[in-house]
């Protein structure tokens, strides 16, 4: 593959990625209306049980989508075109915002505590969505902010 | 300390005839990454730095300055 294919399809891959990132967290975030209204957190049956496990798996493959960058079947040289310098940034960024959230999600939850009962796994599943939801939010901003005035 | 960079990259890239494609495809970086250095978005490091100067036969000096 000649240099400049390689750049253009490293260009085209992280775009596309930027996009699918934004639509997962989205999604993420939509689903949790399942475990929120319906008390799958709180009350113990085999459905819940399966409905918490699918939210960890969906979790964790985010984490490891956004810790990686996907794509990980690319050729070496694509792969290092989509994890480049400013990529790197931008993923250091989007988990520093992660860490906020997390932190202020985890005040208000204290905040909250005070004033009504909130079950450990509630507080859990809330910080983490939001710590997994945000950063993947933000990385996808800031990929397709890069793109701007070419 | 400085948290801005002024650049001529994009002077300097465009003055040679490159466009972000070919100046990425020479640097080993995404175009992406070109684009946020010249828009001055992103400061890069300095092995970034030293690559494009290489690049485009110019002194590090040439391409970034520090703001006045």
């Amino acid at each position: 593959m000649s240099d400049t294919s390689r750049v253009d399809k490293a260009e085209r891959l992280s775009r596309k990625r930027a996009r699918i990132f934004a639509v997962l967290a989205v999604m993420f975030l939509g689903l949790q209306s399942v475990y929120l209204s319906n008390g799958a957190l709180t009350e113990a049956s085999r459905i819940n049980h399966v409905k918490i496990g699918a939210w960890a798996v969906n979790a964790l493959a985010l984490l490891v989508l956004l810790a990686t960058g996907g794509n990980l079947l690319r050729g070496r040289d694509v792969r290092d075109l989509l994890d480049d310098e400013s990529t790197r940034a931008h993923r250091q960024r989007a988990l520093v915002w992660g860490f906020w959230t997390m932190i202020v999600t985890a005040f208000g939850f204290y905040i909250i505590d005070l004033f009504e009962e909130v079950t450990p796994r509630e507080v859990l599943h809330v910080v983490i969505t939001f710590g997994v939801a945000v950063p993947m939010l933000v990385f996808s901003y800031l990929e397709r902010r890069a793109y701007r005035d070419a | 300390m400085h948290e801005r960079l002024n650049n001529r990259l994009r002077e300097v890239r465009t003055g040679q005839g490159l466009t972000q494609a070919d100046l990425a495809e020479q640097a080993g970086v995404s175009r992406k990454t070109i684009n946020t250095v010249e828009n001055g978005v992103f400061v890069p490091s300095t092995i970034l730095a030293l690559t494009l100067a290489r690049v485009l036969g110019a002194r590090v000096e040439d391409l970034f300055q520090l703001p006045e």
